[in-house]
């Protein structure tokens, strides 16, 4: 298996889990919230969920190339060369494609009236399935081909 | 299952033909990883123009001599 697949699986999982515990750890938080309280509450959430989201997938290309050095492979210094710059380039429109649906997707439940609460929590799940939509293109891409 | 694309190759053909050589050779001979040189070899991944023909000058041949593209 390619070491970015493995970085991907990886990423993904981490990403996944990351998201559970955050949500519930936010869902207590914004529960009795209200407006501008409400609004502030969610944006902290966004900024721990994205940056854990950064933090994770640096961590898990640390644990899988540091893994391969020790296996005697090529670790960081492994090259990319055009087909990785190919999946990049799908795993970056898939990603703008999902924000862009997902984006819609909430504010169409803001204008149906199901409350700032609801339109929050679609986001949270926007940026969820943005992340996994570059790494799913990079599984496929990598195993499968594109 | 792999979804194979409409270029076929005979690289493995001819790096059997050209002494063995391994797909780490010829793909430090193009300046590209193994893995893609792997994927090309199994149709995963068509290469760009420039790969092709660097692949075909590493065997001495023209592009039609090593790709191919196949009819639907």
């Amino acid at each position: 298996m390619n070491n970015r697949t493995k970085i991907a699986i990886l990423s993904a999982i981490f990403n996944l889990i990351w998201f559970i515990l955050t949500f519930l750890w936010n869902r207590s938080r914004v529960a009795s919230l209200d407006g501008e309280a409400l609004g502030k509450t969610w944006g902290i959430y966004f900024l721990v969920l994205v940056t854990g989201f950064l933090v994770l997938d640096v961590l898990s290309a640390i644990l899988i190339m540091s893994r391969e050095k020790r296996s005697g492979g090529q670790g960081f210094e492994e090259k990319t060369d055009e087909r990785d710059r190919h999946i990049e380039g799908l795993a970056m429109k898939a990603f703008g494609a999902v924000s862009f649906l997902s984006f819609l997707v909430s504010a169409i439940l803001l204008a149906l009236g199901l409350g700032l609460h609801t339109y929050f929590c679609a986001l949270a799940l926007m940026v969820l399935l943005s992340g996994l939509a570059i790494w799913i293109t990079y599984i496929i891409g990598y195993e499968r081909g594109l | 299952m792999a979804k194979k694309t409409r270029i076929t190759n005979k690289i493995r053909t001819l790096r059997f033909l050209a002494n063995e050589m391994t797909q780490q050779q010829l793909a430090d001979s193009v300046g590209v990883t193994r893995q893609t040189i792997l994927a090309v070899e199994n149709g995963k991944y068509s290469p760009s123009l420039e790969l092709a023909f660097a692949i075909a000058r590493v065997f001495d041949k023209s592009v039609e001599e090593v790709f191919a593209f196949e009819d639907e």
